[in-house]
């Protein structure tokens, strides 16, 4: 050791375990290599979505994905407790959609091939107006606009 | 000669005791682990959408030579090996993986970034290990790094000209040899053509000189200095490119970010107001992390009454960092007046004159990743801090001061450890923004550029196999990210 290094006293060694703590990035960034040499990575994992919980969560990447892996984009699937309500629901990805509060995902679902019928889009409108998703109903009102659906009369998923 | 040790503390090629070597052996690995584990996130994240695709398109239906041609000057910047250097990494990715060319690219930059950080450091006792966990988690924590590590243009030239600066810093610092001066002179020439805040390795360049630091020579400095004078000649009147201006860029200004509009109604009568509020801002975000992109971001959250902790974490660390520094500074005082200047004064020199031209550079607007190379020598400035107050400190320890000192060493050890933690939680939350941006990749063409699929045959073919390579990458789902992490953790 280095004759600048002073003898091992609590107070130094109190400076030096302070000044210790940004090593533990290191034994991170070790244990992380390590991991993925042998496939595992806990730092960067992705749980498997279907394409309703892709949509719910405004993940347009994973429904790209799954699109083009063929998964129909109509079909409904269940989606797990937390990310729409605390309970799990089956629905269509363009009704999971609505959870985001944004067009973008159902716009990426219309044109990778999902359909709106009427009966879709009353589903999809009344969840909008609970979910006070405003951008979503100027969205559907843009595109394809007729009257709005007595929601009254409009049974939704949640 | 060094203080106190009295080691010989300059122009030392590299370190000659067995005990050194070991040291400086040990922080060199340090650093590559640090730099391996943050390469591992960066080549699983999506580079951006923008510029990065439009890019590559580019390259599609551009030779070599079109690209020289035309790319040569844009509005309000000159950066043609910028171009050509992404150009020439597009034709050589072997079978068109250009992602992973790119991303091969970007982790040298980053290894080479935290080797010659290293080297600058100097190594060579036990203390200079204890102090360096702490300044790297510095150069990666701070807030001028992020867009370093998260953005792609594919290449992302804002580390190139971090890196530019470390090598003439280390080439000023080894012994004079004609190579030197000759590579100093190229990696200024890259650097500057590459973009504008490249003139910093000019200022590098000079300041070591200035240190007497004499690897680069004096003949070499003037040749730089007449390089960069070549420089704004063609660029200011043979090209008459210009500079940007008040209406370049929406920039931060008091509590929010004001478009050109808003910026032109307020300040155009008086541009000068406006450059000199970015310069001051750009100075104080580095030194005490506030203002933030020239938002006064935690004055506006206290005046909101919602304090996020991250965000007093980033104020306190950075000042109590900048509070150490000025330690040095006063403590170090007389010895300059006396004119002697060691390796460590050097480095603390190096920042403050890349701080203040960083600052100076900024003036048109405000982006943090602008201020990087001022943030990295930051870093180096609070090194030498340290391991200053280390060696006082091991030289008469005294219980009573180790306790004292150790509150703001622990703010300020677990504060940038935080801050580097960070780094990689952003990269994983714009991995996830990414992706999701690629999947609408041909959608945004669209709107952004109608000719984009007439400009080559199979530019629909690359866009689609590139957005199929992207979406297949795995990336963490924000979901899956526990709550209390968004108190802790700085998303921006």
């Amino acid at each position: 050791m280095n004759s600048d290094f002073p003898s091992n006293t609590w107070d130094w060694t109190l400076v030096t375990s302070v000044l210790a703590i940004p090593a533990l990035l290191a034994v991170i960034a070790a244990g992380v290599l390590a991991g993925a040499l042998f496939g595992v990575h806990p730092l960067w994992s992705e749980p498997d979505l279907n394409l309703a919980e892709a949509a719910a969560m405004k993940d347009r990447g994973t429904i790209q994905r799954l699109i083009s892996h063929g998964v129909d984009p109509n079909a409904p699937a269940r989606v797990r407790p937390g990310l729409l309500t605390s309970e799990a629901l089956t629905v269509t990805p363009l009704e999971a959609s609505v959870g985001t509060r944004t067009a973008s995902t159902i716009e990426l679902l219309l044109s990778r091939g999902a359909r709106m019928d009427d009966d879709a889009r009353a589903v999809v409108v009344c969840l909008a107006v609970k979910e006070e998703a405003g951008e979503i109903l100027d969205y559907l009102d843009k595109h394809g606009a007729r009257e709005r659906p007595d929601c009254e009369h409009v049974a939704t998923p949640w | 000669m060094a203080r106190g040790s009295g080691r010989i503390a300059s122009m030392l090629p590299r370190p000659g005791e067995v005990t050194e070597r070991a040291w400086s052996r040990a922080g060199y690995a340090y650093a590559v682990i640090i730099a391996l584990g943050l390469a591992y996130f960066l080549v699983r994240m999506p580079y951006q959408v923008s510029d990065d695709l439009e890019h590559l398109l580019i390259f599609q239906f551009q030779s070599f030579w079109d690209v020289a041609r035309t790319r040569l000057t844009n509005e309000g910047s000159m950066r043609p090996v910028m171009w050509l250097q992404q150009k020439v990494l597009f034709d050589l990715a072997p079978g068109g993986h250009y992602f992973a060319t790119y991303k091969a690219f970007h982790v040298a930059q980053l290894l080479a970034l935290v080797v010659l950080f290293v080297r600058l450091l100097r190594i060579r006792t036990a203390i200079d290990l204890v102090a360096l966990p702490l300044a790297l988690a510095a150069l990666v924590g701070i807030h001028t790094f992020n867009i370093t590590m998260r953005e792609g243009y594919p290449v992302n030239h804002f580390m190139t000209v971090l890196v530019c600066c470390l090598a003439i810093a280390n080439l000023a610092l080894a012994r004079g040899r004609w190579w030197r001066d000759v590579l100093a002179v190229l990696i200024l020439v890259y650097a500057i053509f590459t973009i504008e805040t490249g003139l910093l390795v000019w200022v590098c360049m000079v300041t070591a000189y200035v240190a007497g630091w004499r690897g680069v020579s004096g003949k070499a400095v003037l040749t730089g200095t007449a390089v960069l004078a070549a420089y704004f000649l063609v660029r200011f009147f043979v090209l008459d490119v210009g500079a940007r201006t008040l209406v370049s860029m929406s920039s931060g200004y008091g509590f929010s970010v004001r478009d050109t509009g808003t910026l032109v109604e307020l300040f155009g009568d008086a541009p000068w107001k406006f450059y000199l509020y970015n310069v001051v801002c750009s100075l104080l975000t580095v030194l005490f992390a506030e203002p933030r992109a020239g938002v006064f971001q935690l004055t506006a959250f206290v005046v909101h009454g919602e304090v996020p902790l991250w965000s007093v974490i980033n104020v306190v660390t950075s000042t109590i960092g900048t509070v150490l520094i000025g330690i040095y500074v006063v403590r170090r005082m007389r010895d300059w007046r006396q004119g002697k200047l060691d390796h460590d004064d050097g480095l603390l020199l190096l920042f403050v004159a890349v701080l203040g031209a960083n600052a100076v550079l900024s003036y048109p607007y405000i982006k943090e990743v602008v201020m990087s190379p001022a943030g990295m020598f930051y870093a180096a400035a609070l090194f030498v801090a340290l391991r200053d107050a280390l060696r006082r400190l091991s030289q008469a320890p005294l219980r009573r001061a180790a306790v004292v000192a150790a509150i703001p060493l622990l703010l300020l050890s677990a504060g940038w450890t935080l801050r580097a933690v960070t780094l990689v939680s952003t990269l994983r939350a714009t991995a996830f923004v990414n992706r999701s941006d690629w999947a609408v990749a041909e959608e945004h063409e669209d709107e952004t550029r109608r000719e984009w699929r007439s400009r080559h045959p199979e530019a629909e073919r690359l866009l689609r196999g590139l957005r199929e390579e992207v979406v297949q990458m795995p990336v963490p789902q924000p979901f899956t990210v526990p709550r209390w992490t968004r108190t802790w953790l700085d998303p921006f």
